[in-house]
């Protein structure tokens, strides 16, 4: 299994994702490491998404492979499996939060929780990356001020880059409500982006 | 989407996210020019989606992935042998239980057996069940102890 400095997500194509989820289906464990190599990053930023404390997101996420892996053999490999695993991560989430609160974190958690929410800054010229910085930092301030279920769209479509099919699938709601929703909650985000310059 | 495509909040997340076909797309800009309304909310959502659009999530510390797999492993491992374990007592549990209850030749005696094994499986169910529920739970798994 790859250390660390390894950690960058891992694309797989749909053919050798679902070679590897038969594979593991059949007990393959060295398999399902890479299923778990290829997916635990983008999957550990949607548990820190929801439940904002950095132990628990990871606890959570390693649950939900380990939830996953025992389901393995109730999963239809004709679908995307990351959307199906994302739905087991997210039951437990809000499973989680409503055991423990959204608010179990303490002050100092809190603080070093949100420095690392922070958004990254892709630009390479040092002015653009000032600006992107300081515009990633508003960005998280309005995303966290967004009611729950607009947080979690705006999450999914541009952060998760899920399309509207999957969304569909982890909500468990029609596409037609995935594209209104998505329009409110952008609505909402760009009123809230307006003093900065953004959406105005 | 229908061929004469509405102007909807639907159409309008669709067009943004590029979901829209070329001839839905050409008919979307044309209602546009008539709804200024709707052109203001366009142009603010696709101001929106291009300051979104550079910034990513920050990777976690890379200590988060200390023995990441290593764990789910050992848990995978764990359940599997667990698994076999707790089927085999329950088969041993049951199979003696009969034997002693057949070769047990005064009914009553077999009335006692046969409550305290039904005693006995209870408690295997509730440990079982108890392990299953507070494995996931227990806060210091990491440790090695």
């Amino acid at each position: 299994m790859a250390g660390p400095e390894d950690s960058q997500h891992h694309a797989l194509d749909a053919a050798a994702e679902r070679r590897l989820v038969e594979a593991a289906r059949r007990g393959d464990r060295h398999a399902y490491g890479e299923l778990v190599e290829a997916h635990r990053e983008r999957l550990f930023a949607a548990a820190f998404a929801l439940v904002r404390n950095e132990e628990d997101a990871r606890d959570l996420s390693q649950d939900a492979f380990v939830k996953a892996y025992n389901a393995l053999d109730r999963f239809d490999t004709a679908r995307p499996w990351y959307p199906w695993l994302y739905r087991i991560l997210r039951n437990a989430c809000l499973n989680h939060l409503k055991k423990h609160g959204p608010h179990r974190t303490t002050s100092l958690d809190r603080m070093a929780d949100e420095d690392h929410m922070q958004f990254e800054a892709a630009a390479d010229d040092p002015v653009e990356r000032i600006q992107t910085e300081q515009m990633a930092r508003h960005m998280r301030q309005a995303i966290g001020q967004l009611k729950p279920d607009f947080r979690e769209i705006i999450l999914m479509k541009h952060f998760q880059e899920m399309t509207y099919e999957e969304i569909a699938t982890v909500l468990d709601i029609p596409i037609g409500t995935v594209m209104s929703r998505l329009f409110h909650a952008r609505k909402n985000l760009a009123k809230l982006m307006e003093p900065y310059r953004v959406g105005s | 989407m229908p061929a004469k495509t509405p102007m909807t909040e639907e159409t309008i997340a669709a067009y943004l996210d590029g979901e829209l076909s070329p001839a839905e797309r050409r008919e979307f800009e044309r209602l546009l020019g008539d709804h200024p309304e709707w052109r203001a909310e366009v142009a603010s959502q696709a101001a929106l989606m291009a300051a979104i659009q550079p910034l990513k999530v920050k990777p976690p510390r890379a200590a988060v992935w200390d023995g990441y797999w290593e764990q789910i492993d050992e848990r995978l491992a764990r359940r599997t042998g667990q698994s076999v374990m707790y089927a085999g007592a329950a088969v041993l549990l049951v199979t003696g239980a009969v034997l002693i209850i057949l070769l047990t030749p005064n009914p009553l005696l077999q009335l006692g057996e046969a409550l305290f094994f039904a005693g006995l499986s209870m408690l295997f169910a509730l440990a079982l069940r108890g392990r299953l529920r507070e494995a996931p739970k227990d806060r210091y798994r990491r440790i090695r102890r």
